[in-house]
This record gives structure tokens, sequence and C-alpha cells, in this order.
């Protein structure tokens, strides 16, 4: 759901972001007329929509996780590249530094046990050798973090000097489209939609390095590739997203934008069913309670950290963080604030039913 | 006691008007000449310096590549080592730019990438000042660019319109697709600023694949320690200190010379307080002799002299603080000009009087005004009080006084001379040298002021000249005034020729190394190099051109770039050094027998022999691209057209070894008969529509080195005359003493019928005397500075040697001007002498 970002990115760099700026009036942005939108169902082929699709404004691959080590120390993870352009075609230049998109990653590490939380943000222009992406399969880089398709698995890259990600995920389900023909509502307005699929339950393995002290560890990814031309409409202020692996073998994605006024403006989800299908999901299908909020230090921002979630012909769940504080203040990137962590599924009656992750936005002053 | 200090110092103000203002005229000319200077070269040095600081904002280094550019991998590289610190590419150059029919004025292009920019710089963040279009524009077309909003007014241009832009070895047509407002202090400093997308840059300024340098933002020590351990050889880090203050050190020696120069006409001014106190005392001597009657102690008749010497430094400094300031403000022009035509484009920010500058002013004029008091406060101080009682001025012998002048004279010479011996090469201790040359010079004039009326004794009696032997007696027997005003007359004429001395053999010496350097008939250079001082290159094209015209029997190329040697950057030419050879004026070489290698050899000029201490035959590591090569030391050749020194290399040699193909400039010879001047109009002609060059004959250009030349030492020349100018006062200044202390003689005389005309010849001798006498010493310790100037002051400023020649001219010249002088100043007193009743002397007789 990190679509939502891009525009808050470009406000925040000023740069060509007139949705999120546009006036009420207007439900939505004035999207740049020549990019291409997410109104029909789309031929899908991968692994080329793994890959870049520069028809459109904005594009993220986003991975996050729940591994543990050999010991059962549990761990979050979140790595994420976003890419946002100016114009679907810009001119054949001389120089490498011809400007054709931006690109942003996010990469975090939730340690349970250890009850702490590290991230990290990049921000760089496309170029060879800085920031790219291909268009044919999935191989997206910033400097030295990178998401690579390669002989059929997924390696995923980054290094920082506090902490690093290795890992390697494999298997699972999909691609699964979040929507009719891959098409994700994000609003009443048909254009306000974007091209959306996941891969759940990936195998994965490899190697979390925190503190200096090295992990190996194994556990599930949830890919999410997204792309789409539109953003935010004026009133629509914040979001939240679950991305939910469930015991039963089912997979539950749910997403709420909010308005101004803090309440729900849009409201949808998917069931990945065990068999890979997926049961889309309306507002009048899901109900969501948040409680619990907890404050963060650093932007003031009030997150729940606790969520009743109801979903029509599914039992009631409790969606609960690990632990607070995973907040990612974005200064050198997106200049967001929002929370995004690694969460426990619980039954009515406190039993553990299922992980995942959880993204809250629009919280605090730095929300959008 | 204190009232009757003031009634008794401004009396003799009051009574004393016209020596006063000599002296005043003469402190304030000395300062003045200091402060224009300072405030003019300030002026020059603080738009280049702020200009830097308001570009760097944030930013406190930048990373620069010694050879010049940097390679974009290196800056990827960098980023890659993931360092805790902002790093961000820009390219930074002159350019022209023009809108619509007006004459192009000189900007700067600038190539940044907004998205790493934001730590260091804010008003590269003015994003949110565009609408989406230009925004989109801005950062994906090509040839669009944002411009700030001064540049806008002074091109009569806004967004949507077409500027030209002279680039580099192009004509480019830019949109301007933004105009933005940059607030602050840089809003005059960045007045010319053109910005563009990075690729942008790179293409407009044919540089692609390179950036210019890396700006980055050090907080801690730490920081700075752990970027310059990432750094890769040929990378070096500077502060925007030391950017800032990179102007200040290209024309350090420059300035030096301008300063010293300037400073030599508050030494002369040293003389004049020195005469002009003197001359007071003794004028006084009965006046002091009562007060020491009446009580007065030492210390109370010498502190009487101190606060004279300190309202003559007062009204000094307030009256060359504020010439200066006036003189300032056109001499920056002259100054500004120098520095575009020698060292780089600079437009100077309005001329300001710091602190600093008032401060120097200041500190001169009390320096000069207390040195200068410091024998005639003594000698207040220790007056007798039997002087009140003397009918008239009595004079102390002042032969030994002159003797033991003379034996510290020529103490202080051979101390000056002695400074050569030392192991410096500062420049500093040349002038220091210069200096204790030119006192040695003053302190010996006393008793040469003795001989020289002794032999006008010696000619004049047996003639039975009586104006001659008066005036010989008169000068002679007034030697602690006569002598102060022959020593301040001669440093100004020995200042004033040596200069001219020097510059004449420069001159001669550049013409002549012109005649050879520039020995071919035609020279092609870019516009912007020729003109402004900005690196340029030909486009190959235009190169092609030239080359392929029937008039051409030859073509001679020369590419410049940087290169690394003992760890600074230095000029490294490639061209056809064989061909070159054939004219290039050689120092020393290897011997006949040795041939130049083009793969192996390469020739070093003049001043970087002197820096490196290399020399024929040894063996120079120059890092390639391709690695480090090393290269045999040909010969050392003359060279004025780059004080920080170059070395010249073959062509091919560095085409191939640093990938290099570029053509700064063409020297072509025509088939013989063909009309040079003609040609290059053609040739200019079909040209300048196309490129930005300038198609010259050889003897145009030298021809306009010569007036850049003339240019640049107008302003030395003007300072010697201001010297001048301040020794004339002291020359009037002691004339005038000199009547007023023989006013009583000339009363006896006069009583006696003496005549008018006789009484003029006689005041006409004294000045003659002394203005000869100061001639013709001048004569001598002119040429002598005028080498030290040239052999040893030149030689460690700028590195090079000029050949000099001793010129007579310039002592006659000396001589004529001297005469003319003293006969200017001696009108006054002669008219004074003459229409004081002689009554009123002979009284006290």
């Amino acid at each position: 759901m990190k679509c939502f970002l891009c525009p808050a990115v470009a406000l925040a760099l000023a740069w060509p972001a007139a949705s999120v700026a546009a006036p009420a009036t207007q439900p939505i942005a004035e999207a740049a007329p020549e990019f291409s939108q997410a109104v029909a169902p789309r031929e899908w082929a991968f692994p080329r929509d793994h890959g870049r699709h520069d028809s459109f404004k904005t594009e993220w691959w986003y991975f996050t996780g729940n591994l543990r080590d050999d010991a059962k120390r549990e761990f979050g993870y979140q790595l994420t590249f976003f890419r946002t352009a100016v114009a679907p075609v810009t001119p054949r230049r001389p120089s490498p530094w011809a400007f054709h998109d931006l690109y942003f990653a996010h990469a975090a590490i939730t340690d349970v046990a250890g009850q702490t939380f590290v991230f990290k943000d990049r921000l760089s222009r496309g170029r060879a050798g800085l920031a790219e992406s291909s268009d044919t399969t999935l191989d997206v880089r910033l400097l030295d973090w990178k998401a690579i398709l390669d002989r059929g698995a997924i390696r995923l890259q980054a290094n920082e000097d506090s902490f690093s990600i290795d890992l390697s995920c494999a298997g699972g389900r999909g691609p699964v489209l979040q929507g009719p023909g891959g098409i994700n509502a994000k609003g009443r307005r048909p254009e306000q939609a974007s091209y959306y699929y996941s891969m759940t339950r990936l195998k994965t393995t490899g190697t979390l390095t925190l503190g200096g002290k090295q992990f190996h560890v194994h556990g599930d990814t949830w890919m999410d590739h997204e792309f789409s031309s539109n953003a935010l409409s004026a009133d629509q202020t914040g979001w939240d997203w679950f991305g939910l692996s469930l015991a039963d073998g089912n997979d539950l994605m749910i997403y709420r934008l909010r308005n101004r006024a803090g309440d729900a403006d849009f409201l949808s989800g998917t069931i990945i069913q065990p068999d890979g299908t997926p049961r889309y999901l309306s507002a009048r299908d899901i109900s969501l309670r948040p409680s619990k909020p907890w404050v963060s230090p650093a932007s003031g921002s009030a997150y729940p950290q606790e969520w009743a979630v109801s979903v029509r012909g599914m039992s009631q769940l409790t969606v609960r963080t690990r632990i607070p504080g995973q907040e990612l203040i974005t200064t050198a990137s997106t200049k967001v604030d929002y929370f995004e962590g690694s969460a426990d599924v619980l039954n009515s009656t406190g039993s553990m039913i299922g992980e995942g992750y959880l993204e809250m936005t629009g919280y605090g002053r730095n929300g959008l | 006691m204190i009232r009757l200090y003031v009634a008794l110092t401004f009396g003799h103000f009051r009574r004393h008007r016209l020596e006063f203002l000599l002296c005043v005229l003469g402190v304030a000319l000395g300062v003045a000449v200091a402060v224009a200077i300072d405030a003019a070269v300030g002026a020059c040095v603080g738009s280049f310096r702020g200009a830097v600081q308001s570009l760097a904002e944030r930013s406190t280094h930048a990373i620069f590549a010694v050879d010049g550019v940097i390679r974009d991998q290196r800056y990827i590289d960098l980023l890659n080592r993931k360092l805790p610190i902002a790093l961000a590419p820009m390219i930074n150059r002159g350019v022209l730019a023009g809108a619509g029919a007006g004459d192009p004025i000189v900007a700067r292009l600038i190539g940044v990438d907004v998205f790493a920019e934001k730590p260091l710089r804010g008003f590269t963040q003015f994003q949110s000042t565009l609408d989406d279009a230009a925004r989109r524009k801005f950062l994906t077309e090509p040839n669009q660019v944002v411009i700030v909003d001064s540049l806008a007014r002074r091109l009569n241009a806004k967004a949507g319109d077409i500027l030209h832009l002279t680039v580099g070895a192009h004509r480019v047509d830019v949109h301007v697709c933004g105009v933005i407002a940059i607030a602050g202090v840089a809003r005059t400093q960045l007045s010319d600023l053109i910005i563009a997308d990075l690729a942008t840059a790179q293409e407009l300024t044919d540089s692609v694949g390179f950036i210019d340098r890396i700006d980055t933002r050090l907080d801690a020590p730490a920081q700075e320690r752990l970027l310059e351990a990432a750094l890769p050889p040929g990378l070096e880090l500077r502060s925007t200190q030391q950017q800032s203050t990179s102007l200040e050190d290209l024309i350090g020696a420059y300035r030096l010379n301008l300063g010293a120069l300037s400073l030599m006409a508050s030494f002369v001014a040293v003389f004049i307080v020195y005469n002009s106190m003197l001359i007071s005392v003794r004028q006084r001597a009965k006046s002091l002799g009562i007060l020491r009657c009446l009580g007065a102690s030492q210390r109370q008749l010498g502190g009487l002299y101190l606060a004279e010497g300190i309202i003559f430094a007062s009204v000094g400094s307030i009256v060359g603080v504020l010439a200066g300031g006036a003189l300032s403000r056109g001499l920056v022009g002259y100054i500004a000009t120098t520095i575009n035509d020698l060292y780089a484009s600079v437009r100077p920010a309005p001329v300001t009087l710091d602190r600093a500058a008032i401060f120097k002013g200041v500190a001169i004029s009390f320096g000069s005004c207390l040195l200068g008091s410091m024998v005639p406060l003594y000698q207040a101080a220790r007056m007798p009080p039997v002087n009140a009682f003397q009918p008239t001025e009595r004079h102390r012998a002042a032969g030994p006084a002159a003797f033991r002048l003379l034996g510290a004279g020529l103490a202080v010479l051979a101390a000056g001379w002695g400074i050569v011996l030392l192991p410096s090469d500062s420049p500093k201790m040349g002038f220091a040298m210069a200096l204790l040359i030119a006192l040695g010079f003053a302190l010996v004039c006393p008793w040469l002021t003795r001989a020289a009326c002794a032999a006008v004794e010696a000619v004049a009696r047996p003639m039975q000249w009586l104006p001659a032997r008066m005036a010989a007696a008169g000068v002679g027997r007034s030697l602690g005034i006569t002598g102060v005003a022959v020593a301040a007359t001669m440093l100004a004429m020995a200042m004033n020729i040596s200069v001219r001395t020097m510059v004449f053999s420069f001159r001669t010496s550049l013409a002549s190394w012109m005649e050879q350097r520039f020995s071919s008939d035609i020279f092609v250079a870019p516009e912007l190099l020729v003109k402004h001082k900005i690196d340029a290159t030909l486009d190959p094209r235009a190169v092609q051109w030239v080359a392929s015209q029937p008039q051409v029997k030859s073509v001679i190329r020369y590419r410049m770039r940087k290169v690394e040697l003992q760890g600074r950057s230095t000029a490294l030419v490639g061209t056809n050094v064989r061909e070159v050879m054939r004219t290039l004026p050689m120092k020393t070489a290897l011997g006949s027998r040795a041939r130049f290698d083009p793969a192996g050899d390469l020739l070093i000029s003049e001043p970087l022999a002197g820096r490196t201490r290399l020399r024929a035959g040894d063996i120079v590591t120059l890092p390639t691209p391709g690695g480090q090569r090393r290269f045999r030391v040909f010969g050392v050749f003359f060279d004025f057209g780059n004080e920080r020194g170059q070395i010249m290399l073959d062509g091919a040699t560095l085409a191939s070894a640093w990938n290099d193909r570029q053509v700064n400039s063409m020297h072509v010879t025509l088939f013989p008969g063909l009309d040079a001047d003609k040609i290059a109009a053609q040739w200019s002609s079909a040209l300048r529509p196309d490129y930005p060059i300038v198609v010259n004959s050889s003897r145009y250009v030298r021809s306009d080195v010569m007036a850049m030349f003339d240019r640049t030492f107008a302003v030395t020349e003007v300072l010697t005359w201001l010297a001048g100018g301040v020794a004339f006062c002291g020359l009037a200044g002691s004339l005038l003493a000199l009547a007023l202390a023989r006013q009583r003689d000339y009363s006896v005389l006069a009583a006696v019928g003496m005549t008018g005309r006789q009484t003029i010849a006689w005041v006409l001798g004294q000045g003659a005397i002394i203005a000869w006498t100061a001639a013709i010493v001048a004569s001598a310790a002119g040429t002598l500075l005028a080498f030290v100037l040239a052999y040893v002051v030149q030689y460690r400023s700028f590195g090079w040697s000029i050949p000099t020649s001793v010129q007579p001219r310039f002592w006659l010249q000396n001589l004529l001007l001297a005469t003319a002088a003293a006969g200017v100043a001696t009108i006054y007193p002669a008219i004074r002498l003459r229409r004081a009743p002689p009554a009123g002397a002979l009284r006290h007789e």
C-alpha cells in the first residue's frame, strides 16, 4: 500500500505532486494526462510485470516478513523500493544523468526479543549505478540495496552500518491479483485505482545482521507490487493496511483510507484462499476498530497498537503489533512518518492464529 | 600648562599653515594609496569570495579532481561507500549569456542534481516556485534552465524566453523555464546564476560523463578524516574557505607587489614627517628654551612633539582614509581589468572601506608620523635652556652626524644585500631587501648632500658666483633639514626609476618572447578563453575548417589541461613540441646531441622549474587515466604566460595518455606573401556566425598582449608618481623652512643691496642642489632597486627572470622633473622672502 507514500514524497520534494495539493472540490488529483491509468483489466505476464512500468507515474515493490532463527528468536523485516516519474516518456539524451524517475527505498528490522527497531531510508534519481530497475523482470536497485529475481528466487539485500538484510525468497503463492483483472480501487471514481498483485508465503531463508550479530533466519515473506498514476484525493489524509497470513491457510489483505475526520473513506480487501484464489472484499464485508494508541516520542504521532478486525465469513480477529516503536521517520527520502510493523493475529480467546504486517499512516504532523 | 601647550602647538601650526598642509598632505597621500589599493583589491577578491561562499551555502567542503574534472563513476563509487555524509555533484562553468539583440554578459552556469542538493543548498530547492510543466521541463527536457531574477532583469528575459549561451566551444540556445529569486546576501553574490539539471549541464558543457566537483557538508573533523580516507587518488578535498581564497592565492604576488609599492609612498612620508617636525624644533628653539627656563621638563617638551606627531597622524588618517576611499573607486576598474586580463573573470563588488582598511590607514598614518617624530621629539626634549637667549638660530655641526649616518647607511646597504644570501624564496624577503637598500641610500644622503655642496662651492668660488656659493653654504649648513629633503626626494625618484626600469625591461623581454612564441601568422582560440579567462575549447569542426584552408602552410594545435605534479595542480600543455621548439626561447636543455622524444620527454617552464626545483634530465611521474607515467625533463623554457608554471609535452602523447583530443588554440602559419590580418578577418567572418571563437593575426595578438601589459602596469606607474607627489610635498616644505630660517640672513643681505633676482637665484640654487643631489643618488639607487625588483622580487613572485638593463633616459627624465619640481617648490619661499620687510628681522641682530 505504499503507493500512497509516493504523492507524499512528491509533495515533500515539491516535484510534480498536484494530487495532494488539489482542491477538495476536485475529488482526485489531476494526474498527468499522458500517464496510463489503471482503468481496464490488464493482460498480466510474468516475469515481465515484476519489472518497471514506465507509462505509470508511481510504482513500488514491497517486501515484509516475519522470520525466526533456530533459537525461535523472532524478527520482522521490511524492504521497499519506490519509483516515481514526472513523464511517461522522456527524451533520449546523451547524459546518463538524464532524468526519467526518482527512486526511494526503506529498510527496517524489528527484533521482537530485543524490543528494538532499526531502519534506514534512501533517495536517488534514477541513473545506472545509482538507482535503476528492469522493465522485463524483477530487478530493482538503489545503490547496493536490491531486490532481484534470480533463477526462480527473489534475492533481497540491504546493507547498512547498523544492520543488514540478506534473504532469499522462493515458492509461496501468487502472483495473486488484488482486484478483478488486477485493478485495485482506491476510491469511488474509476480512475482512482492501481494495478496491484501480491505474492504471499514466500519461503524465506537468509541472514539478518543486527548490532554486529548475524542471525540465520527463516520464515515467510509477503511481496506487493503496485503501479498507478493516481493518488489520494485531497480529503484522504491517511490509511491503514493489513497483510496477514493466518494459520487456517488464508491470507488477508485489508486497507482503509481515512478522511480528514478520521473516518473510513474507502475500505477494501482480499482473502487469498489456501488454493491461491482470491475473494475480493468490499466495505460492507469489513469492520475495523483501533485501540491502545502508542504516542511516538519522535514524531508525536499516536498509532493504534491493537485492531479488532471483523471480516464477513471469518471469525473475529485481533491484530496486535509485536512491539511499539516500529515507526519510520524518513527524513532522507519521503519525509513521511509512518508505522510499519510486525504484528500477531489473535482469535477471540487470545490464541495466536497468524502473523503479518501492519501499516499506519497519517497519524501525525508528517503523516503525509 | 596644557593650555599653554595647546596655544604653542596651534599657534605654530597657524603661523606655518603651508608647511603643516604639505606635511599632512604627504602623510595623507601615503595613507590614501595604501587604503585605496587594499579597498580596490578587496572589492575584487571580496566579490569572488562572496560568490564562492554563497554558491557553497551550507556545504563546507568540495571534492575536486587534481586534473580538472571528475568522472561520474567516481561520484557513484563514493556514494556506494555509504559514508554518513551528504554528497552532491555539480558542474560549474563561466558562460556568456545574451537574450534578444543585447550584448551578452558573463554568467555562471551550474548543473545540479536537485535531489542530492537539499542538505547542502537552499537556493536550488526552487521546485515549489515552478509549476508542474516547468518542473517537468527542467528535469526531463534538454536545454532547459532556471535563471535568477537579477540576471533576468539584466538580460531583459522572462520565463519562456530563449537565452543565447556561449558555453565552451559552442553557442547554444536554452529555454528559460523559470525565474527564481534568491534571498539574503546570496542575492547580490549570485546575481549571474543560471541553474540547469545536471544532465542538461553536462550536455551544454560538452562534458557528458564528467562533473566538476562534489559538494559536501562536514560538521566534524572526524567526518573530514573519513571522507579524505575514502577519496581515491587524484581527488582532493578543499574547504569552502580554501576555495574562496583561491583567487587571493592566484593574485597573491600581484597584490604583494601593489601593496609594497603603496607602502613605499608611506616610507617617503616618514621622512617628510621627520623633516617637518625637525624644522618645527629648529623654528621654535627659542620658545622651547624659554619653556625650559620656566620649568618645563624634558618629558613635557617631548610630550609636546609627541602631541604634534599625533595631530599630524590624526589629520593624515582622516584625510588619507577619505581620499583613499575616493581613489579606490577609480582604481577598482583598473585592478579588476588586470585580474580579468591575467587571472580570472571577476565582477568587483561596490568598493567599501571596511574596518580593516580604515585600521590599516590609521596604522600607517600613526606609524609613519610617530616614526618620523621620534628624532625631533628627542631633540626637542634635549633642547638646552640657553637657546632662549640665542639671538639667532644656531646649527649644530652636521658633519659628524652626516658621517655617522653614512656609516649606518653603508651598513644597512650591506645588510640589504645580505638578504639575498638567506635560504628563503619569499618575495616578501625580496621587498625587505629593496626596503633596506632604499633606507641605506636614504641614510647616506646627508653626507652626499654635504659633498654636493662642497663640489658646488669648489666650482662657484673661482667664478665668483655668489648665489650659488650662498645656496651651497645654506644647504650645507642645514643638513638636518636638507639632508632629509634630499633623502625623501631621492626615495621617490629611486622608486620611479626602479619601477619604470623594471617595467621597461619586462616589456622588452615580453615583446621579444611574444615575437618568438607567436611567430606564426594567425592565432585561433575560443572567445571565452581569450576575452573572459573562462576555460573553453575549440569546436573540432572549426579546427578542421581552419586546417583545411588553402592558405595554410602549417598548424600547431595546443591543448591545455591540468595534471597533478608534486601534489599540486599544474597546467599541462600538449602540442607539437618539436615544431614549437624551433622558436621556443629555452633557458636550459639537454645537450645539443639529445633529441626530444615525443613519447617520453617533456619541457617545463621557468616558473615551474623554480617552484619544483626540477632540472633538465630529471624524471617526473604524472598520473594518467591509465596509471602513472614517467617522463624525462628535456629542458626548461622561458615563459611569461603562466606564473604558476606549466608542462609542455607532445600533443599526440597527451591525446593518447589522457584520452583527450580537444584543442584550446591554434597557431597557424600561412604561405609566404599572404596578408595575415586580411585572412584572419575573412576566417573570422566565416567562422564567427557558427562558432564562438576569435581569429586574429599574431601581430594583433602581440599588440593586444602588450596593451594588456601596459594596462597592468598603469597602476604601478601611477603609484610611483603618487610617491613622487609625496616627495614633492617634502621638498617644498624643506625649501620653505630653509627660506624662513634664512629670513634674517636675507634681511641683512637685502639691507646691503642684494637684488630680487639674486634672492630668487639663491633660493632656486638651494632647491636645485637638493633636487639634483637627490636625482643623482636616485639614479644609482633606482637602478640597483630595479635589479632587485627584476631578479629577486619578480623571480620570487612570478618565477620568471627578466633581463634588466640600465636605462639612463629615466635618470635624465627624473633629473628634469626634479629640476622642475624644485623650481615650482621655490616660487613661494622666494616670494615670501622678497615680501618680508628687512627691518623686522634686523631688529633682532
